[in-house]
């Protein structure tokens, strides 16, 4: 009995024992936390009529949006993936401005010339030290001091602001465009071939190659084909996608199933593989720490759940109470809709060229005395869209603005000294020498930047600009659903951050690498 | 006893600290509201705090205002005072919080406000899917659209007029879905930009940034009376494109509370179908009218006392606050808004205001 | 000599703003850019439509809302606290410089030479907009005529700072600076502002009559002025004294609490309750702490103190469920934290005494804050909320970041720890809340969090703004943390296994101080990062200050219409803002970098 006691006393001082009991229970206690309130939720939900439902995506909320992809909503989804849209649509373009500008100030706050250098710095001084919105709101009020633009002429202009916005000239999209993008972008991968190719050669033979040269001269000769209808090429894509469409459309449900089973089973085999490996070689021989053995059993138990949702009932239970049964998921996860969309927007037969350059233009609204910009023609940014977008830039572009100060002045003096005595100009050594290492430093810092102007986006609501928080605010109050439309909230802000640091990170690699 | 597994102890009991330590903060800071509430009628809560919250908008002319030392005037913010009044015998007893329609049923729902009288219209499905109950209406409106004169718009204007333009409301109201529903009904499409609060979608369209604003009329005429553009502006259809009930609004399912708001509202009606004002309440003939008798709690105000309040509750209504008359035209008519002829006239003279017998 | 003079400053203007033509091409588009803006912004602010009142008569909803105004004192009193901190803080950390009297009259020149630049480019004209029609005019808002009187004094001005600068005299800074501050008590007392008057029918008087400033204002600022001049005095004076400025840099964490507390709560203290509970609690409490600090190095203390270590940590867990009163919950938890704290430090009888002077003052300041944050207020604020305007914009700052600190600290350990499960879940808490923005956790607190409450608990919006803004900005401090952490190098955790020190030891002797120190300075600017994000409550509809200036303001109708005069409100906001966040900053920069040349 003694020495039962004993045993068991020793077996709980056991380190590696009372680790993972202290770990356990402490995930029990948090789980045991989570679930209790989730209780109350909807124990509280339910006492005042709003149960839990993901309905309102499927059903009309009734009510248009001042601009974007669906501007009367069929649904609540349609509505969410229009303030979604908007969201990226500053986003995207907010970075890369916000980059250009970034830079061009750091240099500036760099410059000799004293008026740049202190116009700059005292940019810097008033937009970091005033709060976003309020710099937001500030521009909104600048942009509706501008002139009603009732008071111009109908007609075409190069560039327009006025209190109802800012017009644009703008190369339009055509029905091509989609395709010339794709090819585009096969286009740039195809002049780096050309100029890792040439560097290549000029690295075994010794002799000069001018790979940049070579590169441009392949990016403008096939950009000028693709052009003129050369980018119809694309169709093939488009036509295979077709057929694939057509053959997943038949295929049944289960082979998803077992596809995305066998799929995970794979991930979960490669990962513990790896891990295993990675013990084996040197001095480690095959010895495991509790830690790997917990690594592996993870990665193996995520892999069994998940295939067992795939199967079992249980993940329709799920579904059922995640989706209700207003809105199910077809099986098929949508991937012949996808591939048919692939098909429906590179199709060969499409002719004319890819863009076309408008002029913004002036319009009459009807008969009315009313006036609006083209939507058709040029590019008109809303008062709501002009603020958001000037307001995260502008005050993005001040951190990058440091950033790149500070990259630029941690690559070491004696470089650009060396860079001047082989008799470079000082715009070159900026662009040749100092650049592209002051980016090496930049990169990390730079992510957290676009992921700040990523997140205030979100301000656009202040200002009346139909962001997703803005939209989903006006979801809820028509159907009274918070929960959820926080939860897509939350869904669709991590996904956006996950996909712009694993980028950045993707690019802080390769730039790793290439320093090796 | 081996050290690792007391730092193990030790960080497990640090989480718990930490989720210790919010609370604690936060509960250092709740006091007042941390009482234990659980299954304490709305009445009662509201006695033991001490004063009643009440949810007004954050300014709507005549109906919500905030003065430079942070006072309060306004129809809406009346109806507070008379609710206190009734509930404490001294209307001064409310805090009043103010929401934009977007916030105002969260509000409710969560418990912050203990009743919302925000211009806010009764609907099915806020009455129903919302978790709210309504109570009688004070203001019977209707919403209307505002534009220019110069811009070639009247009072014979129609929704047809509008097709194409660019329309400003604020969010989580009705006049969303009204107007949405309306200019599609007519065959037309608008740029329908919505703001968080009025006073901005009135910034926008003074501005030019919208063509037209809409809303409830009271709110349109309201603006433009303080906005000294009685002839600039002009507002249509002059008969409103929705029905707009405003009144009083709580949780459900409290059904002594919604007598209490309810005859709160009743009381000032049936003070002003009887004459009786703030001024002569004192002198009025309880003898010769028995309703108001037993209103004023002089007879033996039973039914008052039956609902929780004093049987002189209504009485400190009309004596603090004044009737229905003295609330509306003291806020409303310097903005225009009368009740002669309207729908908030009273029902003996064709309006729709009106009392069910107290008794 | 004077040609000398002239040739140098044209070799430099020419180096600095000429010295290649893509340089001149630069100052041009630069100057225009700037001069454009002056002129606008200028013309802006001068427009007769403007109505700058509105923001002047409006100061006091601005900055408490609707306290009450007999309880005033008490926010008299807070904002002279913090002036006299500052003024100490100021003058212990100023450096003693010399200055002349021909240096000081170098810059003057050079702000006169600005003005005159300035007032030779305003323009105008200005454009006003009617609101009811939307039409625009051009209106005369500063004539050159009325220059002419202005630039003339200005020159004056520069003439004498001309000859003044010839007579030879130097002198302290410190003295200096003194000067300069009396002048705001000189100008409170002269300064006549236009008042808005309402005649006999509730009509404004136009224009403005020109009044002095009200004598409730101008008493306390001058009263506060004076004491916060005499603090920099003094701190001038104790300037050497290294634990003066210990001491003040202790008071600035605890003075917001002070302040707080002092603002926001007029206790209604329960005497009877005080004695039979707290106090012998309290009593009890500081003994325990007191002999673990004294006893701990007795063999037998040693032997069982694991023990008792898990026995505290039951009970402290038990506590937290059991309806004891708050105080034993807070003590108990404190008592925990330092008694993993005590073997490590109570080695010494330094580090005792150390020890329990830290003990006493940590517990007391904790009874105080539970004693006055439970107990009834008895300030009743008329019809409103009593957080608003800039208080609230304060206690957003002030408080989000205190209630952020442990649990970021907390969050940033987890992350670091060697247990998967807990860096797990803390990697997760962290990333899921740093990617989701503010706003939508705001919107949290405000909608949804209701939802998670049980039944008859209930939060104000202010609480539960709280609480999401200790997730928030913890998640961000706990990654700061993070940085501090990793900069430790591996060789000093190898040092301390060598002389056998267990890991409490490592964790509070090495890693935290450690971490903590890399943590400082972004302490400020995560203050400065509150101060700015709390602006955000505005749309969950909270009142804090720009929330009045933007909703409020603009729709008051009465006493004075100051209908759609939001603009210059904005303004008034921004300008706020931004005084408060550069000063903070720049003081904070100087703070840091004397602390940085003291330590290394
Ligand atoms: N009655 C409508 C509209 C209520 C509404 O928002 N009214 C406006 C103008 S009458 C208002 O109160 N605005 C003030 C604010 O936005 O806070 C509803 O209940 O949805």
């Amino acid at each position: 009995m003694v020495k039962l006691l004993s045993k068991i006393g020793a077996f709980f001082r056991n380190v590696v024992v009372l680790k993972w009991a202290v770990q356990f229970i402490f995930l029990g206690g948090l789980i045991a936390i989570i679930f209790n309130y989730l209780n109350i939720a909807v124990g509280n939900l339910a006492n005042t009529n709003i149960a839990f439902s993901w309905g309102f995506l499927g059903e009309t909320p009734g009510v248009s949006i001042a601009e974007g992809l669906y501007t009367l909503p069929k649904s609540g989804l349609q509505m969410l993936q229009t303030g979604m849209l908007n969201m990226l649509r500053i986003t995207v373009t907010g970075i890369v401005a916000a980059t250009f500008f970034g830079t061009i100030l750091g240099i500036a706050r760099l410059s000799n010339n004293y008026i740049v250098e202190k116009t700059a710095t005292s940019l810097l001084e008033v937009v970091r030290n005033v709060p976003l919105l309020v710099q937001i709101l500030f521009f909104q009020a600048l942009i509706l001091s501008l002139p009603r633009l009732e008071v111009y002429d109908v007609g075409s202009v190069l560039f327009h602001a006025s209190s109802k916005g800012v017009a644009l000239s703008w190369p339009n999209r055509q029905d091509g465009a989609w395709m010339f993008m794709l090819y585009f972008l096969i286009t740039l991968y195809i002049s780096n071939r050309v100029y890792k190719q040439r560097v290549k050669l000029l690295e075994e033979q010794g002799r000069e190659t001018k790979p940049f040269l070579w590169s441009l001269l392949t990016l403008v000769i096939l950009f000028a084909i693709g052009w003129y209808g050369g980018y119809r090429i694309v169709g093939i894509i488009g036509f295979v996608s077709g057929f694939i469409s057509q053959g997943l459309e038949v295929l049944p449900g289960i082979f998803y199933q077992i596809l995305l089973s066998v799929l995970a089973g794979y991930l979960s085999f490669i990962s513990v593989r790896k891990q295993i490996n990675s013990k084996r070689s040197g001095e480690l021989q095959g010895k495991y720490s509790d830690d790997d053995y917990f690594k592996m059993i993870i990665t193996i138990v995520i892999a069994i759940v998940f295939i067992a949702l795939m199967f079992a009932p249980i993940g329709q239970g799920i579904s059922k109470f995640l989706v209700g049964d207003e809105l199910t998921f077809k099986s098929d996860w949508g991937l012949p809709q996808f591939f048919g969309g692939i098909s429906n927007a590179l199709d060969w037969s499409i002719t004319g060229v890819p863009y076309e350059l408008n002029m913004a233009e002036i319009e009459q609204v009807g008969t009315t005395k009313f006036k609006k910009y083209s939507t058709e023609v040029g590019k008109s940014l809303t008062v709501g869209y002009f603020a958001t977008w000037l307001g995260v830039v502008i005050y993005t572009a001040i951190f990058i603005s440091e950033i790149v100060r500070a990259g630029i002045m941690a690559v070491s003096k004696g470089q650009s000294e060396a860079g001047l005595s082989l008799g470079l100009r000082r715009s070159s050594l900026l662009r040749l020498i100092v650049l592209p290492q002051a980016v090496r430093i930049m990169l990390p810092p730079m992510g957290n930047q676009y992921l700040n102007l990523a997140k205030n986006t979100s301000l656009g609501i202040a200002v009346g600009f139909p962001e997703v928080v803005a939209v989903g605010q006006t979801l809820y109050n028509q159907e009274g659903q918070t929960l959820p439309v926080f939860l897509i909230w939350m869904i669709f802000f991590s996904t956006v951050s996950l996909t712009l640091s694993s980028i950045v990170n993707y690019y802080n690699r390769k730039l790793k690498i290439v320093e090796r | 006893m081996n050290k690792k597994a007391i730092v193990f102890l030790l960080v497990f009991a640090m989480v718990i600290v930490a989720c210790g330590d919010t609370t604690e903060e936060a509960a250092v800071e709740a006091t007042e509201e941390e009482h234990d509430h659980e299954g304490e009628s709305t009445l009662e809560q509201v006695q033991e705090r001490g004063f009643l919250k009440c949810g007004v908008s954050t300014g709507a002319t005549g109906f919500t205002e905030v003065g430079d030392d942070g006072s309060y005037s306004g129809f809406d913010v009346d109806y507070c005072y008379a609710v206190a009044a009734a509930i404490f015998g001294d209307y001064s007893k409310v805090e009043f919080k103010q929401l934009t329609s977007a916030e105002r049923f969260t509000a409710l729902s969560a418990g912050e406000i203990d009743v919302l009288i925000r211009n806010t219209t009764w609907t099915q499905s806020r009455d129903t899917e919302l978790g709210n109950d309504f109570g009688p209406t004070t203001y019977y409106d209707g919403q209307q659209l505002m534009g220019r004169v110069a811009d070639g718009l009247s009072n014979s204007s129609t929704v047809a007029d509008i097709d194409g333009l660019r329309v400003c409301t604020n969010a989580g109201t009705t006049t969303e879905k009204n107007i949405t529903e309306r200019v599609g009904l007519a065959g037309g499409t608008i740029q329908l930009i919505t703001v968080e609060a009025f006073s901005e979608a009135i910034d926008k369209f003074i501005a030019g940034e919208c063509d037209i604003v809409t809303t409830d009329g009271s709110g349109l005429v309201g603006r433009r009376a303080v906005n000294d553009a009685l002839n600039d502006w002009v507002i249509f259809p002059t008969s409103p494109i929705s029905k707009e009930p405003l009144g009083p609004t709580y949780r459900s399912n409290d059904s002594q509370w919604a007598d209490i708001i309810n005859w709160t509202v009743y009381a000032t009606i049936i003070a002003d179908e009887y004459g009786v004002t703030a001024a002569n309440v004192d002198s009025a003939d309880l003898e010769a009218n028995p309703e108001l008798g037993r209103l004023f709690g002089a007879n033996d105000g039973e039914l008052q006392t039956k609902m929780g309040l004093s049987a002189d509750a209504y009485y400190q209504v009309i004596k603090q606050v004044g009737n229905y008359d003295e609330i509306f035209s003291r806020n409303l008519n310097p903005l225009g808004l009368y009740r002669e002829g309207g729908d908030n006239d009273r029902w003996a003279d064709g309006g729709l205001i009106y009392a069910p017998p107290a008794r | 000599m004077m040609n000398i003079d002239i040739k140098k400053q044209t070799r430099v203007i020419k180096e600095n703003l000429f010295s290649s033509p893509v340089s001149t091409l630069l100052t041009f588009i630069t100057s225009y850019i700037m001069i454009s803006f002056f002129r606008g912004m200028f013309g802006f602010a001068t427009a007769p439509d403007k109505d700058w009142l509105s923001v002047l008569n409006n100061m006091q909803l601005y900055m408490v809302q609707a306290y009450p105004e007999s309880d005033f004192i008490r926010i008299w009193i807070c904002v002279g606290l913090g002036f006299i901190f500052s003024g100490l803080s100021v003058g212990l950390w100023e450096t003693e410089e010399k200055t002349s009297l021909s240096k000081l009259c170098l810059t003057f020149s050079k702000i006169v030479s600005g003005i005159i630049f300035l007032t030779i480019i305003a323009p105008t004209t200005s454009v006003v907009v009617s609101t009811a029609t939307g039409i625009r005019e051009q209106v005369d808002v500063f004539s050159y005529a009325e220059r002419i009187p202005l630039l003339s004094i200005l020159l004056g001005l520069l003439v004498v700072f001309f000859l003044i600068s010839k007579i030879n005299l130097s002198f302290n800074k410190s003295l200096l600076v003194s000067i300069y501050l009396l002048v705001p008590i000189i100008l409170l007392w002269i300064m006549k502002i236009p008042t808005i008057q309402l005649d006999a029918d509730n009509q404004r008087v136009f224009p403005d009559p020109l009044m002095p400033i009200a004598n409730s204002t101008k008493i306390p600022w001058t009263l506060i002025w004076i004491s916060f001049v005499v603090a920099y005095l003094v701190g001038v004076y104790f300037k050497n004294k290294k634990q003066f400025k210990n001491a003040v840099s202790i008071s600035w964490v605890l003075l917001p609490l002070l302040i707080f507390s002092w603002i926001f709560k007029k206790p209604l203290i329960d005497l009877n309750e005080l004695i039979r509970n707290d106090i012998p609690v309290f009593i009890g409490f500081l003994l325990i702490g007191v002999l673990t600090i004294y006893f701990i190095n007795n063999k037998i203390v040693e032997k069982f103190y694991s023990y008792y270590l898990g026995l505290l940590v039951v009970v402290t867990i038990a506590s937290l469920f059991l309806k004891v009163i708050l105080l034993v919950k807070a003590a108990l938890l404190l008592l925990l934290l330092f008694s993993v704290i005590i073997p490590a430090v109570s080695t010494s009888a330094k580090g005792k005494r150390s020890l329990t002077i830290v003990w006493v003052v940590s517990l007391t300041t904790t009874a105080f804050l539970l004693e006055g944050g439970t107990s009834t207020t008895q300030i009743v604020v008329p019809g409103s909320s009593i957080f608003g305007g800039f208080s609230l914009t304060w206690l957003l700052a002030i408080f989000g970041t205190y209630v952020s600190f442990p649990l970021g600290v907390l969050l940033a350990l987890g992350r670091n720890s060697s247990l998967p499960i807990i860096k797990g879940v803390c990697t997760g808490i962290i990333e899921l809340v740093r990617s989701v923005p503010y706003i939508t956790w705001l919107f949290f607190a405000s909608v949804t969090m209701a939802v998670f409450l049980p039944d008859g608990v209930e939060f104000n919006l202010i609480v539960r703004v709280l609480i999401v803004t200790a997730f928030f900005s913890g998640a961000y401090f706990a990654e700061n943390i993070r940085g501090g952490l990793q900069s430790i190098p591996k060789g000093q955790f190898e040092a301390a296994d060598a002389i056998g020190m267990n890991t409490v030891q490592k964790t509070s002797l090495i890693v935290l101080p450690q971490a903590l120190r890399a943590i400082v300075p972004t302490l400020v600017s995560s203050i400065i990062t509150s101060f700015k994000d709390s602006s955000l409550v505005t749309i969950i509809g909270l009142f804090d200050f720009l929330t009045i200036g933007r909703m409020v303001i603009g729709n008051q109708s009465i006493p004075i219409n100051f209908i759609g005069h939001d603009r210059e409100n904005l303004l008034f906001i921004a300008f706020v803002y931004w005084v408060f966040t550069f000063t903070l900053s720049r003081r904070s920069m100087k703070f840091e970098k004397r602390l940085g040349l003291g330590e290394r």
